[in-house]
């Protein structure tokens, strides 16, 4: 069994925003599970609900408009969401931390760095008021930031800085679960690869597990060991990094990595995957691709499609895969 | 080192409002007249209500700098010690009202939906009306008086705060570094006033600011109506009030209490606005 390697396993994950009679089927029935020290990455377009389902493990959902409907989430074999509130404080951020997208708006401007480190520390654990800032003082270093800074506002650091001033946060506290909500978007190339160094470095060395969210699939390479490809709320392809790069399954993952520029053949144009995501409002019958799809049959919209195994390891949502390659293992 | 650092924020403002020109005036102007109002005792050279009947209605002259007025009282004495009470009731009332204000508004902007939705519509009828009216109103009602002058005047600043509070909420709210302090697990409290009422209290620090000088002038409206502080009490919009019968006759008695109420509420005004641009965090580097 390696249910002792398993530390976060999400069951049926449905949420919904409503605006006035509106309702937004953010995220549909979505299922994972997680080994300690792995790296999940979750890929997928704006607005295809990445960020909702990390903000569900983290219980940080804005209510309204954002409403759990179903599912369970189950992180070291307790389930979070039925869990009372008390109890999850001592979850939340100590045991799962969240890096956030934007470092220019996830510093408070008005607290030193130093500070807001420190406020972390001292809300789980039992330091003294100095322990806990020699802590974030460690924290710092850690993170390749001088610990004379340690007074310095966010509006003295740089956007590279400040995603590492982040970062320290984040992982203060030793969590053993990160959320990494596109961590590097805001950063330039070489920033970004510095800073994705640095998170490797750290988890590998906490044994910490990630969910990278993401949309780029050069981090995805670079990071991640299982992918799940996210597409209108429902995960439409699981696989391993490996797996999903040498052979992409669904119409959709194929469709992304075509449209990736590439180096070798002198292409004009890129070729984008034509049309938008549905109408989350009303999300079309069977497979929420099919209407962008190039290989959409009748079939497609008849059913909800199953989550096939097509491979060992490798899940694909999609009618059209050919049966021999859905049953050969 | 870290004590000094972390004073920079502060130092860095009150440098910047230094610097700026009409702001340096209008610290200097207020300086000088809030230290001559507190110093009255030892700068007057006639007691708060004594009366000399032999000199009344005397203009200005080297023994009394400012004239006496009706009773033989030393003008300028009589506006040091006047002052005390504009000022007092200026500053409490602008004070009482934005913290009011402040409270209610964070609490509309941070809670949302439906307490949001009464908060400001109760706001709309309260700013609906005059805010003189309502000072009228309540002054009437609980009868005058220094405290009950300081309630009413505070009564009008609460919706200016609260709205603007409010609006800053609304614009802050949706920054990460509010959801990170959720994720850490900070308390409600805790987010609404360690991390997000700093960040949104500099336009009502400089609207209080402003407010004290309109304040001033409301105060002196009331006194002058007779609502206000009441005489012997030497308020300035009372003394205004005293002098308004003799104003063809002995100009300077309504002039010089007309001048002391421009000249602070300018300096006010002047500061108010040199604390809007050092506040004004698109300025900081």
């Amino acid at each position: 069994m390696n249910d002792e390697k398993k530390i976060l396993s999400v069951r049926d994950l449905e949420v919904v925003y409503t605006s006035g009679k509106k309702v937004v089927q953010a995220v549909n029935k979505v299922s994972f599970d997680m080994n300690k020290g792995e790296t999940l990455a979750l890929v997928g377009e704006t607005g295809a609900g990445k960020t909702t389902i990390a903000k569900s493990i983290l219980g940080i959902l804005p209510n309204p408009p954002a409403k759990l409907i179903g599912g369970e989430i189950w992180l070291e074999g307790e389930e979070l969401i039925s869990m009372p509130d008390a109890k999850k404080l001592k979850i939340k951020g100590e045991k799962i931390a969240m890096i956030f997208q934007d470092p220019m708006t996830a510093l408070n401007p008005l607290m030193t760095v130093g500070d807001q480190i420190t406020e972390g520390l001292l809300l789980h654990n039992d330091y003294t008021k100095e322990e806990a800032i020699e802590k974030a003082e460690e924290m710092l270093e850690l993170v390749g930031i001088p610990k004379a800074r340690y007074v310095e506002y966010p509006f003295e650091f740089s956007g590279g800085m400040k995603q590492r001033v982040v970062i320290a946060m984040a992982l203060a506290c030793n969590p053993i679960l990160l959320l990494a909500d596109e961590p590097t978007t805001a950063l330039d190339v070489t920033i970004q690869a510095q800073v994705l160094d640095l998170i490797k470095t750290l988890r590998v060395k906490h044994n910490t597990s990630m969910i990278l969210i993401t949309h780029d699939l050069g981090v995805v390479a670079e990071t991640s060991d299982n992918v799940a490809v996210v597409y209108a709320g429902k995960i439409i392809e699981y696989a391993t990094k490996k797996d999903l790069f040498l052979s992409p399954s669904h119409p959709y993952t194929i469709g992304l990595f075509n449209s990736l520029p590439s180096m070798t053949q002198g292409q004009k144009r890129l070729n984008p995957i034509i049309g938008s995501p549905p109408d989350p409002t009303c999300l079309p019958m069977g497979c929420s691709f099919a209407p962008r799809c190039p290989f959409v049959t009748e079939e497609c919209s008849k059913e909800e499609i199953p989550f096939a195994e097509i491979a060992e390891g490798h899940f694909c949502r999609c009618c059209n895969l050919k049966q021999e390659e859905k049953t050969c293992h | 080192m870290r004590k000094e650092k972390r004073s920079s924020l502060f130092a860095e403002t009150m440098s910047r409002i230094w610097s700026n020109p009409g702001a340096k005036v209008g610290i200097i102007i207020l300086v000088i007249i809030v230290s001559a109002c507190i110093f009255a005792p030892f700068i007057a050279s006639y007691g708060l209500n004594e009366m000399d009947l032999k000199n009344m209605f005397k203009g200005p002259s080297a023994k009394h700098i400012m004239g006496t007025d009706g009773m033989g009282r030393d003008l300028f004495s009589r506006l040091l010690y006047g002052g005390r009470y504009s000022l007092a009731l200026g500053i409490c009332a602008a004070v009482v009202g934005s913290v009011i204000g402040i409270i209610i508004g964070s609490v509309a902007g941070y809670l949302g939906g439906q307490a949001e939705t009464i908060i400001m519509r109760f706001m709309d009828i309260w700013s609906s009306l005059p805010s003189m009216l309502l000072c009228i109103l309540i002054s009437a009602v609980l009868g005058a008086g220094f405290f009950n002058t300081v309630l009413a005047l505070s009564i009008g600043n609460v919706p200016i705060g609260v709205r603007l509070i409010r609006g800053q909420i609304l614009s802050e709210r949706s920054k990460e570094y509010l959801e990170a302090a959720e994720s850490i697990n900070c308390s409600k409290i805790s987010i609404m006033f360690r991390h997000l009422l700093p960040n949104v209290i500099s336009p009502v620090i400089v609207d209080a600011t402003m407010g004290i000088g309109m304040t001033i002038t409301m105060a002196a409206a009331l006194s002058y109506i007779g609502l206000g502080v009441q005489p012997p009490t030497p308020e300035w919009g009372a003394m205004l009030a005293d002098a308004r019968t003799h104003i063809l006759n002995y100009p300077y008695l309504i002039m010089f209490p007309g001048l002391f109420i421009a000249l602070t509420v300018l300096a006010i005004n002047l500061i108010g606005d040199g604390l809007r641009d050092a506040m004004d965090p698109k300025l900081r580097k």
